[in-house]
């Protein structure tokens, strides 16, 4: 297509800001990046091309990565400073340090948002207290994306996570339309990921609030029939080393016996609900960088359309011929 | 239809500019308005197997002159797009068949589509239209005589013919045409019918004689399912004479296969077709050779064929994965489920053959 372009124009597009002759305006870093969604006909026959920015991807963006390749829909859902983006970064980096469950890093359209994210968070900084600053933007930009080969399967796969703060979940609660309006992926999220903040569920006077939040939030997204029958959902507990240091049985009774009330509610419209405990950045105690991210992973498995496909073909009527009725006698089956 | 491609096409572009969408539709639409289609190569594209190449930049041509940044090499987006289109073409008489065959036939090969669904209306489809044969009541019409006794009647003692006689006689003669075309209609609808009581009956009779036509033996408790499994499907299609053939295809394969020697292990098309004995593999390829030019919509009757050329699985194996474009030693299937697409793919060759 380039080369069409070129041949068409016989030289290259000039940008705005040549035109201006303003240098620094291509050296801000300022510049604001348009959106691929921005990128009309008009702009491709004139040869304008938009080179890809490494940041969050937007809605509009994902399309290059899902229109050609495997990909998994990971939603993150928790309240501010639960840990979701913490999670993100970390295995992202991770995998700078080599395999992680048998899976290899094979690239990423969203290094820069990987890198903006990380910053704080460097597996090898010296920080006592790890923090990763708080995600700020709207809807525009956000999904990473980690690109993955499987040894085992011998496949890559694509995985966008999008992460959800409690309040912009609870800013359409009352209006589920409003939900699907404003979030389309949101219905095709192959996997929800609960995260439930280890450090307030460490603290008594908290912890309460964190189930019953997480449960609001979740409900919220089922009840709305915002799944289908290979949707999986995993409840995590992040900040797990805090849990872990304070070495107290009685919050990990109570953590245990109340997330498996939440696993129990959720079962009753989802089949794959999977409790994990990770310390992505721990600070305390004996914990790995990065703990339980590796089986966090693994629950995020692709599943090929095809295994969920029905290919039964049995018509929604009462037959009336004795042959056709056959297929239902020869199976051992009444019909009614 | 509409609704179907924006579902069907959420999944592979979530947010989609309606102009997006449009051009997208645009596409599906000019592309059905053809005269023309090689459905053997739009399945295949669904199924995200190699193509013809110029079919494929045809199909890319169609959608590029719509929209210059559709990427040719979204091979996903692709496959939804063939999806839909053959979700259109389904519904087109003369197409129907072939369409719902061909789906059916790679439909087990854990190829991975965007849109199932496609898959799931193959099979839906072919269920109706199995079914709707013995479930339709025989429309036959009446032919009115009383027209023709009361001219009859009025000629008797007439001395000769004038202007309102002849008149009288022309509107007869085409009472009599419109009649004999009424009894045309009748003779199709019965021959049909008797077609289809022959088939039932042929049907039942081999289901009741426990006995493989083709291999001469009673199927007894000694023979391994895996033996035979390929060779009943191929003579239930034998017996076929109405298309699309009988609803209970599954349930009949499996009567007769109970009969053998039960086996729920899961075999590779390799072990299944290995397991063919080579005279049995000579007779199936005489009576339903694959069409040469397309036997990837046929893997299993292109494999017996390549098993016939070398009859070592370990060398043909490897020309027929070649050829599809995937490890065929790698997809398992049930016995039940191997019948099953070696009954589709021998049907999809009658049918080919019928035209």
């Amino acid at each position: 297509m380039a080369d069409n372009i070129t041949a068409d124009t016989n030289r290259l597009p000039e940008l705005a800001a040549e035109r201006i002759a303003d240098v620094d305006n291509l050296i801000s870093d300022d510049i604001e990046m348009s959106d691929s969604e921005d990128l009309k006909e008009d702009d491709i026959r004139k040869g304008y091309l938009q080179l890809p920015s490494g940041r969050a991807l937007s809605l509009q963006e994902t399309y290059s990565v899902m229109a050609s390749e495997n990909t998994v829909m990971i939603i993150l859902i928790g309240p501010s400073e639960c840990g979701k983006t913490t999670i993100e970064t970390t295995l992202y980096q991770l995998f700078q340090r080599g395999k992680v469950s048998g899976f290899l890093f094979a690239g990423s359209k969203t290094i820069q948002g990987y890198e903006e994210r990380s910053f704080y968070t460097r597996v090898n900084s010296k920080q006592e207290v790890a923090t990763t600053p708080r995600t700020s933007r709207g809807l525009q930009e956000i999904f990473l994306h980690l690109r993955l080969f499987d040894e085992n399967k011998n496949q890559k796969i694509n995985y966008l996570f999008a992460d959800l703060s409690g309040e912009e979940i609870q800013a359409h609660l009352a209006d589920i339309n409003s939900l699907t309006k404003n979030m389309p992926f949101i219905k095709l999220a192959d996997t929800y990921t609960v995260i439930l903040d280890g450090e307030r569920l460490a603290n008594k006077h908290q912890r309460n609030g964190v189930i019953e939040e997480a449960s609001i939030m979740v409900r919220t997204i089922l009840d709305a029939g915002l799944y289908s029958s290979s949707t999986k959902v995993q409840l995590v507990i992040s900040k797990y080393d805090i849990i872990e240091g304070g070495n107290d049985a009685n919050t990990k009774q109570y953590i245990e016996r109340n997330l498996q009330e939440l696993r129990l509610l959720i079962l009753r419209y989802i089949n794959n609900v999977s409790l994990h405990k990770v310390a992505a950045m721990p600070n305390e105690g004996s914990l790995e960088v990065g703990f339980g991210l590796d089986s966090l992973l693994l629950s995020w498995e692709y599943v090929p359309a095809y295994m969920q496909m029905d290919t039964t073909y049995g018509v929604n009527y009462s037959v009336k011929s004795e042959f056709n009725k056959l297929f239902y006698k020869l199976a051992g089956e009444a019909h009614e | 239809m509409k609704q179907f491609f924006s579902e069907s096409y959420s999944k592979i572009c979530v947010g989609a500019s309606r102009e997006q969408l449009e051009m997208r539709w645009k596409g599906i639409e000019e592309y059905c308005e053809r005269e023309e289609f090689d459905v053997y190569e739009l399945v295949k594209l669904y199924y995200l197997l190699k193509t013809n190449d110029v079919f494929y930049q045809e199909f890319i041509s169609v959608f590029h002159d719509i929209d210059i940044s559709f990427n040719k090499s979204n091979n996903k987006e692709l496959s939804v797009l063939a999806g839909n289109i053959l979700v259109h073409l389904m519904g087109q008489a003369e197409l129907k068949l072939d369409i719902i065959f061909l789906i059916i036939c790679l439909s087990k090969y854990n190829i991975d589509v965007v849109v199932p669904e496609v898959i799931e209306k193959a099979y839906t489809s072919f269920g109706e239209l199995s079914a709707s044969t013995r479930e339709c009541e025989i429309a036959y019409k009446n032919v009115p005589t009383k027209p023709l006794k009361d001219y009859a009647v009025s000629l008797k003692d007439l001395a000769a013919i004038g202007q309102v006689q002849i008149t009288g006689l022309a509107t007869t003669i085409n009472d009599i045409a419109s009649s004999i075309s009424i009894l045309m209609q009748n003779q199709a609808e019965m021959k049909k019918a008797i077609e289809v009581y022959h088939e039932d009956s042929n049907i039942l009779a081999w289901l009741f004689g426990n006995w493989s036509n083709d291999l001469g033996i009673a199927l007894t408790q000694k023979i391994a399912q895996k033996d035979v499994a390929l060779i009943l499907a191929k003579e239930l299609a034998d017996l076929v004479v109405v298309m699309p053939g009988p609803y209970p295809i599954r349930p009949l394969l499996n009567k007769m296969l109970d009969l053998c020697k039960s086996d729920t292990k899961n075999y590779s098309l390799v072990e299944m077709v290995d397991a063919v004995n080579g005279d049995m593999k000579q007779r199936i390829v005489e009576q339903y050779n694959c069409i040469s030019e397309t036997p990837e919509s046929t893997p299993i009757l292109s494999s017996i064929k390549s098993a016939i050329d070398v009859n070592k699985p370990e060398v043909w194996q490897y020309a027929v994965s070649s050829r599809m474009g995937f490890e065929i030693s790698a997809i398992q299937n049930s016995i039940l489920d191997w019948a099953v697409l070696m009954y589709f793919e021998c049907m999809l060759i009658k049918k080919h053959e019928c035209e």
